[in-house]
């Protein structure tokens, strides 16, 4: 009181202007505080500011978004100039946690942000992709090259054996599930939230870690333009290296001989089929690889409007991303429009809209024979036959007698996809007094896919036609109200918060098909006139329910000590019936204590900068099974049992038990301890993020196996327990930093091990499932492979009808016999470590960034080692097992059996690599020549995805990223784009 | 003014939380799954479609055996007469090598769980049949005779593969993972007492064609009696059946297997399968389990795979050969629906073969060994060549010879569609008086075997259609003591053959399985008299069959040739062979050589591939890993001696 009277009699004007340190160009938007009290203002265009301070004994705090924050005492001044230096680390940010926001240095989690300028970095139709190497900890398996696939998440490994192992996907605040269909270009920020303190708060499958995505809202301003834009080209970089011509017609011949006749030649009828031994006379050559690929490209445009008034603020855009993939017929397209829009309607109440809608249309067959994909197809066929016939149309069964279809035949079958995905919030916001704010927001998220596809008489053959479509209403909506506390007393900052949240999800999947239409032409949409006998449908609808309650407490005293605590109850419908099974709740706490803001440390600010020391704990959940998997009773598929006279039987449509119901299925939960500490050294020239973790999963949902003479097979059941531990460390460092010259390095590094402790009572291994205890929960179970057995080796081991050349496997029992028990653990797909080298390096306008991605120690089964003895399908070029080459790699070919013994242990690669993953080469036009222009910004640049391997343990140089699969080729991106501000 | 705005907040804070309360209250309800496609087996015991639809699927345990792969892998080979053919999945089944592949291991495990799943079934319904509130009782009657037949039946199945394992009559309620065995004796009190209340339960004709009547009841008693080895019983039900007057012989072998003779005369027990495009399509939905999110397939990943539960009778592929690659380029043949697509699973044993007489018995006609031209590009031309390189077409060998032959021929096609193509024949060929198809390797003088690879290709000299005699067929490799053929060339057996399928494509056809047939009657009649010392009965029986299958009738001429004149030649392997002659392929042989205690002595005799491996113990089948894995009481419950 009384100092209040004081102020009143000593007002005290100061003026200033802010400038950055960068480009020393005035900065308009600064905060400026009078600390502990609520006077402030901001600057202006100019970087001017003007305030009323009560004495020179004021503390002057400004601030800003990307900027350290400055504190000043007034003293005798009335003119404060400063230059403020740019916040790297970004220690100032604000950064969206779970239901509300936070200042990055008042987080006590493991958190991760990742902006959305570094997104774009790399050109990809996933957002998700776009993440791979920033955050450590979380593992992307990048699309298989497919236009328009998807990734593959995992969040510190994984923990579950049945339930979904992939990471939440929040959309501002609203559910997206893991197909998230946003344009990079529209994303404001990505919050990875790793430990169980910081994901508890979305208690149910935050047990998978969570990614919150933020989209960009407009700006109170001027009304600001943009375009962003890049065109790119993608080659197949690899032909898988089977053998050549002339290599598989010398093996194929090799496949003939008899090993103990190995000089006498066989016959070429013998060894090759009709159609080969025309092409063996012809000397036909042909790579159906290069006949199946070609040149794709990408082009993204996305042009929008940004800006708004104190009243109303939008930002809205309009995007098409247009992709031509590498293999012929498979092409993608998606149109998207955003808007953000939100009105100021009074002091107290406002309100607006963060609305998605994208439409997207996949092209392209991926119909071969024997379940292969095209390319699969083409990577097997055989190289000696032809591909077209005389009038130039592609042969169907181009090696016939091997039915294999011709992978061109994909150009006439017809399979198209279509998608329209609504995804919308509608929220008000209505202000109490100062700190007390409630939120009520409405998301819905609709989508409906329709799958058409047409297989003609022209690329089936033999066979008959089939059509059919898939249509799809999957569709929820999320309803959640949070009511936030916010205010700080004196040195005392406290954050409450309240969630009351509900979703509702529910699919009707319909699907029909067909045979035998009159007119091809006519594709799916005339299908009463296929031969109705063949008319199949089926149609469902799955719902799925989750209610929540949640409450949290984040107290900051003095900037110093940060105490949080949550709890949140969860419902889900998915589990067995009863409170007592639905219902669980999830606390978590974490502390922090920011060391350098203490007294002692002040005289060593210049080299300790920055430092917090943080530690949590909490629980978290997972529910996500399938709904109705604990209710048991008939089998959902129908089957049929026939009575009656030939040519009038009627078929019974036939359900029987095949379900046991469980009725005390609960939620799997996840215990989670981590440490950290985060420091910064030399002014933030180097920060560093360490992280330290364990947890526990109990209560694992899973398949338990019961005896099958029961006549089930398994029951969804609450049994095993996993542990999962490990470190994290993130290094950003500021090597170089002069006005014209910047060099940025960025190191992460994650190492893991998980680990099976528990399986269903009493079993230490299920062998069916693949799951061991003390193993991690992905792992390859087989014989190893030792060698190659050669001519003279006495090996009883393997019986008579082993030969030399015939692969050896270890006898690890020791008892003489090769069987079942022989089986071992060979290894795990899980790495070892993932990290990540990226060089960022700045001149004047130009930029270089060079970006390698390692993956160390893990196991795959690499599809493309599959063996054939018979040579009925090409393979990879291995030194093959001769009598004359007596290798101890590989075993010999032998076209008298359809499969070697113990041909799949050749699959199991080490795959450890090393990628230069991407190059990009950025110019960022000078100020000075677009002065004269309406434009504010323009920036080109050029980039290299799948620039090069650098290391890699496969052999024969296969993308060691896409772990020996021959699915699909992977595309090289070259990329030129171009940024433009208006 | 603020006073009022204060009042107004205060007013909705209240009315929210009042809203939250609310809200949490109906949560419970909220979360209560109430799903549209799943139900449970009681309510479907309530009404009549319900009932069917479960007592169907109690027959559906018939159609993963009968007319399946995997009951053939069971029932006819690694017997005195089929072994592994070249593209058979199952080679621990042919040839009881120890080293179980994965494959082997899931197709067990398949069957094992179909057979309990079916079992279960019909414990279920068993079970809750008589509370039924269904009010027409003689359906009920009549479904539970149907049941209870059923249930003995898989009874049989199991009990005779795997001995002594589960026996339960009560469904299950709760997820198990202990089970004890019973013994034989005890599964075979079930297999009685269910036969008994069938019997009183069905009728003499059923309400629909395929359904469990009071003969096949009958007839399946006569065939449990002569498991049990109570002989008397065995006759007793075999001649009631036989004193049906519905059941006849049918005088022409030809007759009685010809596709639009589906049901005939000698048909007791038929599993039923039609040429529905729903049924006969093993559709993909059909082979696994679905996702409940996408309803589309997922192969099997909670239930072992290699099943197929629907689509035909798969005997037109599962016996056939691949006569489009012989040799592997086609000589004047492409794979055609009038010729059958061929999966080569079992070979015949040479003793199979030269069991039948060539010219008496019609049995024996009734075996595809010719094939004939029909596709002109594949038929191989004369062709004018130089080098020895690439003259292969028209370089015949004759003693190492080679043969000229007419210039003009130069491009003419060696033989014309229509004219034969390949020939199996039983009588062995002079080799020397034939053509030999390739100019590279002599023939060996000293009558050792051919290196060739794979066949010498002996061309007729006029016709130069290749044959194939038995010493080739069945020639042994001195270095492993297997066929050195690669088990592609063999007649094949013609009773599943289907020309009307629409499509090569299909894998299952109309034509219905015969799980019992009238010949079964007279042979267990037959072999229930030898064993009762009654000789002459037996041949009475096996002279009834014999007038029928004779060429001309003459059933005496025939068995003479036979070895039997009377009944003083017959014995029990007298019986074993005519049943092969008869049954072959009718899912029987595998249980008719373990019954009569001959499966070892008879695979050794007559199977060179099995007789290495076999011994007493595979008197049993191994018992599926899947099973064992499961068992808490893993080694209690044990897997079956020897394996």
């Amino acid at each position: 009181m009384l100092l209040t009277v004081l102020n009143a009699f000593s007002q005290i004007t100061v003026t200033g202007k802010i400038t950055a340190d960068v480009d020393q160009m005035p900065l308009p938007g600064v905060n400026v505080l009078v600390k502990g009290t609520g006077t402030g203002t901001i600057t202006d265009a100019d970087g001017m500011y003007e305030i009323e301070v009560p004495s020179g004994e004021a503390l002057l705090v400004f601030s800003m978004v990307g900027m350290l924050t400055e504190e000043m005492s007034v003293g005798d001044r009335t003119v404060i100039d400063l230059i403020m230096v740019t916040d790297i680390i970004g220690l100032q940010e604000i950064v969206v946690v779970g239901y509300g926001t936070m200042k990055k240095s008042d987080i006590a989690g493991s958190i991760v942000s990742v902006k959305g300028d570094e997104l774009l970095e790399v050109k990809t139709n996933n957002v998700l992709e776009s993440l791979q190497g920033k955050v450590p900890g979380l593992d992307i398996t990048p699309s298989d090259g497919r236009a328009g696939s998807g990734v593959d998440m995992l969040v510190r490994g994984k923990r579950s054996l049945q339930a979904e192992s992939d990471p939440l996907v929040i959309v501002d605040g609203i559910p997206m599930g893991t197909k998230v269909d946003i344009n990079p270009n529209d994303i404001e920020s990505i919050e990875i939230l790793k430990d169980a303190a910081s994901t508890a708060i979305y208690g149910s499958r935050g047990a998978n870690g969570i990614i919150l995505i933020t989209t960009k809202k407009g700006t109170a301003g001027e009304a600001k333009a943009y375009y962003n834009g890049y065109f790119g080209i993608s080659d197949p970089y690899q032909h898988v290296p089977v053998f050549s011509r002339d290599d598989y017609v010398e093996a194929k011949i090799n496949a003939n001989r008899d090993i103990y006749n190995w000089e006498v030649d066989p016959d070429p009828i013998s060894v090759f089929g009709s159609t080969e031994y025309f092409g063996y006379q012809n000397d036909v050559t042909t790579d159906w690889q290069d006949l199946i690929t070609r040149r794709g490209h990408q082009q993204d445009h996305h042009f929008g409007f940004t800006g708004g008034s104190d009243k109303v603020s939008y930002n809205a855009s309009i995007s098409y991303f247009n992709e031509k993939g590498v293999v012929i017929q498979n092409d993608y397209k998606r149109y998207s429009a955003q808007l953000n829009l939100e009105a100021k309607v009074s002091e107290w109440l406002s309100g607006g809209t963060m609305t998605q809608i994208v439409h997207k249309v996949l092209d392209g067959a991926d119909v071969s024979s024997s379940n292969y994909s095209v390319f699969t197809s083409a990577v097997r066929l055989s190289p000696m036959v032809e591909a077209y016939d005389s009038a130039g149309n592609y042969i169907w069964q181009p090696a016939a007698p091997n039915p294999r279809k011709s992978p061109l035949a994909t150009v006439d079958d017809v399979e198209e996809d279509r998608q329209t995905r609504i995804f919308s919030n509608v929220y008000a916001t209505v202000k109490f007094f100062e700190g007390l704010t409630f939120r009520s927001t409405i998301g819905v998220d609709y989508t409906t896919k329709r799958r058409g596809w047409m297989y003609p008489q022209k690329a089936e053959g033999e066979a008959i036609t089939e059509n059919g479509a898939e249509f799809r209403l999957d569709g929820g909506y999320t309803w959640n109200n949070i009511l936030t506390f916010d205010k700080t007393y004196g040195l005392h900052h406290i954050i409450f918060t309240g969630v009351h949240e509900m979703q509702y999800n529910r699919l009707e999947p319909y699907e029909f098909s067909g045979k035998e239409q009159a007119d091809e032409r006519s594709l799916w949409y005339f299908m009463e006139t296929n031969n109705l006998d063949y008319n199949e449908m089926s149609s469902s609808l799955i719902e799925k329910k989750l209610v929540s309650v949640l409450g949290r407490l984040n107290y900051t005293y003095n900037n110093k000590y940060i105490l949080n605590g949550a709890v949140r109850f969860d419902g889900a419908s998915e589990l067995s019936s009863g409170r007592k099974n639905k219902w669980d709740y999830f606390p978590a706490a974490s502390i922090a204590w920011r060391i350098s803001e203490e007294g002692f440390m002040e005289n060593m600010r210049d080299i300790l900068t920055d430092m917090k020391i943080r530690l949590s704990y909490g629980s978290t959940g997972n529910a996500s099974i399938d709904p109705y998997s604990t209710f048991g009773g008939l089998n959902d598929w129908i089957m049929y049992v026939e009575f009656g006279e030939q040519g009038s039987e009627t078929a019974i449509q036939s359900r029987r038990p095949t379900y046991l119901a469980a009725n005390s299925v609960t939620w799997e939960r996840t215990d989670q301890v981590n440490f950290g500490i985060d420091f910064g050294l030399f002014q933030n020239r180097i920060y560093a993020n360490f992280d330290l973790y364990a947890n526990k999963t109990k209560n694992i949902l899973m398949d338990d196996r019961v005896v099958p003479s029961s006549g089930y097979y398994s029951i969804i059941a609450n049994s095993a327990e996993t542990e999962n531990r490990g470190i994290e460390l993130s290094l950003q460092t500021i090597n170089i930093s002069t006005p014209s010259f910047k060099w940025k390095t960025n190191i992460t590094f994650a190492a893991s091990r998980e680990e099976i402790t528990k399986l269903t009572s009493g079993v230490t291994q299920d062998i069916a499932n693949g799951w061991f205890v003390g193993e991690p929960l992905d792992v390859f179970y087989d014989y190893q492979k030792i060698g190659i057995r050669q001519i003279g080796d006495a090996d009883s081991l393997y019986g008579a009808a082993y030969m030399p050349g015939d692969i050896r496997v270890a006898d690890l029992d020791g008892n003489d016999t090769i069987n079942d028990l022989d089986k071992t653990v060979l290894g795990s797909e899980r790495p070892k470590w993932i990290g990540t080298f990226d060089n960022v390096f700045t001149y004047k306008g130009i930029s270089l960034s060079v970006s390698i991605y390692a993956k160390w120690g893990h196991m795959v089964d690499a599809g493309a080692y599959e063996f054939d003895p018979r040579m009925y399908n090409n393979i990879i070029d291995l030194e093959y097992w001769t009598p004359l080459n007596n290798s101890n790699e590989n075993p010999r070919l032998d076209a008298s059996i359809t499969e070697a013994p113990f041909e799949y242990t050749m699959r199991y690669r080490e795959a450890s690599f090393i990628k230069l993953r991407q190059v990009t080469l950025g110019y960022d036009l000078p100020q000075k020549l677009l002065e004269k222009t309406t434009i504010s910004r323009l920036n080109i640049y050029f980039s290299i995805k799948n620039a090069a391997v650098l290391y890699s343990k496969m052999e024969k140089g296969l993308d060691p990223e896409r772990d020996g699969d021959v699915d699909w080729p992977l595309a090289r991106l070259y990329t030129v784009g171009i940024n433009v501000d208006f | 003014m603020k006073i009022n705005s204060n009042k107004y907040i205060m007013k909705k804070i209240l009315s929210i939380i009042l809203l939250t309360v609310l809200i949490l209250q109906g949560c419970d309800d909220f979360l209560e799954e109430e799903p549209l496609s799943i139900e449970t087996a009681e309510s479907y015991m309530e009404t009549v479609e319900g009932l069917e639809s479960l007592v169907g699927s109690a027959y559906i345990g018939l159609r993963v055996w009968y007319g399946r792969e995997n009951g053939w892998d069971f029932t006819e080979a690694g017997t005195d007469i089929y072994g592994r053919g070249f593209d058979n999945r199952s080679a621990a089944f042919c040839t009881y090598a120890s080293a179980l592949s994965g494959e082997e291991q899931e197709r067990s495990a398949a069957i094992w769980y179909e057979l309990y799943v079916a079992v279960n079934t019909c414990n279920f319904i068993l079970a809750n049949i008589d509370d039924s509130p269904i009010e027409d009782k003689a359906l009920l009657n009549s479904r539970k005779g149907e049941v209870s037949f059923l249930r003995a039946h898989y009874y049989w199945q199991i009990v005779e593969t795997w001995g002594g394992v589960y026996l339960s009559t009560e469904p299950t309620v709760e997820a198990q993972h202990v089970a004890q065995r019973s013994s034989v004796n005890d599964f075979y009190d079930v297999i009685f007492s269910d036969l008994e209340a069938a019997l009183e339960l069905v009728p003499e004709i059923p309400d629909q064609y395929g359904r469990i009547s009071k003969p096949i009841v009958e007839a399946f008693l006569a065939r449990m009696y002569l498991f049990r080895e109570d002989w008397a019983n065995a006759k007793l039900y075999a001649d009631r059946v036989i004193n049906y007057p519905s059941y006849s012989f049918i005088p022409e072998v030809s007759e009685l297997w010809h596709l639009e003779n589906d049901i005939n005369s000698e048909v007791i027990w038929p599993i039923v399968y039609s040429d529905r495009p729903s049924t006969t399509t093993p559709a993909l939905r059909d082979q696994g389990n679905i996702d409940p999110n996408t309803k589309l397939p997922v192969l099997w990943d909670n239930s072992p795979g290699f099943i197929q539960r629907e689509g035909g009778n798969s005997g037109l592929v599962q016996w056939q050969i691949r006569y489009e690659e012989i040799p592997s380029s086609g000589w004047g043949m492409v794979r055609d629906i009038a010729n059958g697509r061929g999966f080569l699973r079992w070979m015949p044993t040479r003793f199979f073969i030269e069991l039948y007489d060539t010219d008496q018995d019609q049995r024996w006609q009734l075996f595809q060994k010719v094939w004939i031209a029909n596709d002109l590009t594949s038929i191989p031309k004369y062709k004018l060549s130089a080098t020895s390189e690439s003259g292969y077409e028209t370089e015949f060998y004759l003693n190492g010879i080679m043969v000229p032959w007419d210039v003009s021929l130069d491009g003419q096609p060696l033989f014309d569609v229509g004219d034969t193509a390949i020939v199996f024949t039983r009588e062995p060929i002079d080799t020397t008086q034939y053509l030999r198809l390739f100019y590279n390797l002599p023939e060996p003088t000293d009558g050792s075997p051919s290196k060739d690879f794979f066949m010498p290709h002996y061309l007729h000299p006029d016709g130069k259609y290749i044959i194939v005699d038995m010493n080739e067929m069945f020639r042994i490799s001195p270095s492993t003591g297997n066929y050195a053929q690669t088990k592609i060339y063999y007649p094949i057996n013609g009773k599943y053959r289907d020309s009307t399928i629409i499509s090569i494509d299909h894998t299952g056809a109309k034509r219905d399985i015969w799980a019992i047939r009238l010949a079964e009657m007279y042979l267990i009649a037959a072999e229930a008299a030898v064993n009762m010392g009654d000789g002459g009965t037996a041949y009475d029986y096996l002279l009834e069959i014999a007038n029928n299958r004779a060429v001309g009738g003459d059933g005496a001429g025939l068995l003479a040739t036979y070895g039997a004149v009377g009944g003083d030649d017959v014995d029990i392997d007298f019986i074993l062979d005519e049943r092969a002659r008869e049954l072959a392929t009718e899912h029987h042989r595998w249980f008719d050589l373990k019954r009569t205690g001959k499966l070892v002595e008879r695979v050794r005799t007559h199977n060179p591939e099995a007789a290495k491996n076999i011994q007493e113990f595979h008197n049993l089948r191994f018992i599926p890993q899947a099973q064992l894995d499961a068992l808490y009481n893993r080694d209690e419950f044990g897997q079956n001696p020897g394996y």
